[in-house]
């Protein structure tokens, strides 16, 4: 075999290996534009705060939080039952060692509405379909949550539930959030036995 | 010599044009993102993707503003505008003429969760001159939180 074979033999091979192959080393996403475009725009992408409030006041098990705001942020508040991944962090590897569990949902959540965004676009974009956000992030949660207030003489069925539902959280939330690091966790868990031995569950 | 140079090129001919042809074909035919995830994203993480309206880049002449879900009423004597249904994003029209416009791109929306995920979708398309309308480059928080001191771990039975 010549020297020309052998250099066309290796060109050939280089070919190949940039049809085929992604970028080495980098992460892209696998979805089709198209596909990606109308799954995140859907409106189902969306949890609405009071949605939040129903999962975290039922201890949903399948339901995992994740605030996406810096450490600083979430040390002085979270929504309880949260995990912290700031933004920058999060894509930094591939997403899969947050996002392994393929049967949890994950919500997202920023003190607003970008960097939801962007996380829920970067996870589905990657093959990650179990994942929401809540909209309107913390603001949104004050907003409707720990500044709730009853107005007025009567409440319809559905409207007392709802308020219900947001004191619940809010009491949960302010608790949680008022006491030191260190008891935070011990305090969910116990509050979480405590519920499941009045409704006659295991513990 | 002509039927030499065919048979010493059919090495080229039958096998490293086929190549060629296929790596153009995924270039430039094949609808997909453009590899680098993260890198493609970069600028939204540090913040450096929003415009303020208050910014001078905001009402350029060559930027080109792109309302997602309403029709332009403040900014009329700005004339670069289109009014996008976001479902139509990846449409040919649309691609080229964000592409094409020489100064920035600006995302318009009441809903800034929307702007977000449409100004990911084009990143990851790899057109870098793109922007979000947004007075606040990192999210802030509006509210403040007074945390309750005078709950203790007795009071919350803590064991």
């Amino acid at each position: 075999m010549n020297a020309r074979q052998k250099i066309s033999i290796v060109l050939v091979l280089i070919g190949l290996i940039l049809v085929f192959l992604p970028g080495i080393g980098q992460y892209s996403f696998k979805e089709k534009p198209k596909a990606l475009l109308n799954s995140v725009l859907e409106d189902d992408a969306c949890l609405s705060v009071d949605q939040v409030a129903v999962l975290l006041n039922n201890d949903d098990p399948s339901t995992q939080l994740i605030d996406l705001r810096n450490k600083e942020e979430f040390e002085q508040f979270s929504i309880p039952g949260a995990i912290n991944i700031p933004i920058k962090q999060f894509f930094k590897r591939k997403p899969e060692i947050w996002l392994y569990n393929t049967a949890a949902r994950y919500v997202f959540y920023g003190n607003g509405d970008l960097y939801s965004g962007y996380a829920l676009v970067m996870a589905q974009g990657l093959g990650y379909k179990n994942c929401w956000i809540m909209k309107g992030g913390l603001n949104a949660w004050f907003d409707v949550v720990m500044n709730s207030q009853f107005s007025g003489d009567y409440l319809s069925p559905r409207e007392n539930a709802r308020f219900e539902n947001r004191t619940k959280a809010k009491q949960f939330f302010i608790e949680i959030n008022s006491l030191p690091d260190s008891l935070k966790l011990k305090y969910a868990e116990s509050k979480r036995q405590a519920e499941r031995s009045l409704d006659g569950g295991c513990n | 010599m002509i039927k030499t140079l065919l048979f010493k090129s059919k090495f080229v001919l039958l096998v490293i044009l086929p190549i060629i042809a296929m790596l153009l074909v995924r270039t430039f035919f094949i609808d997909h993102f453009k590899n680098g995830a993260e890198n493609n994203a970069q600028s939204a993480f540090d913040g450096s993707n929003c415009i303020a309206p208050s910014d001078s880049a905001f009402l350029a002449e060559n930027s080109l503003l792109v309302y997602l879900d309403h029709q332009p009423s403040k900014y009329t004597n700005h004339l670069n505008f289109i009014a996008l249904n976001p479902s139509k994003l990846f449409d040919m029209n649309t691609l080229q003429l964000i592409k094409q416009n020489e100064g920035k791109v600006i995302l318009i929306s009441k809903d800034q969760n929307l702007t977000a995920r449409v100004w990911m979708l084009l990143a990851q398309k790899g057109i870098k001159n793109i922007y979000v309308l947004s007075n606040e480059a990192q999210e802030a928080f509006k509210y403040q939180f007074q945390p309750d001191t005078t709950l203790g771990a007795e009071e919350l039975e803590l064991e």
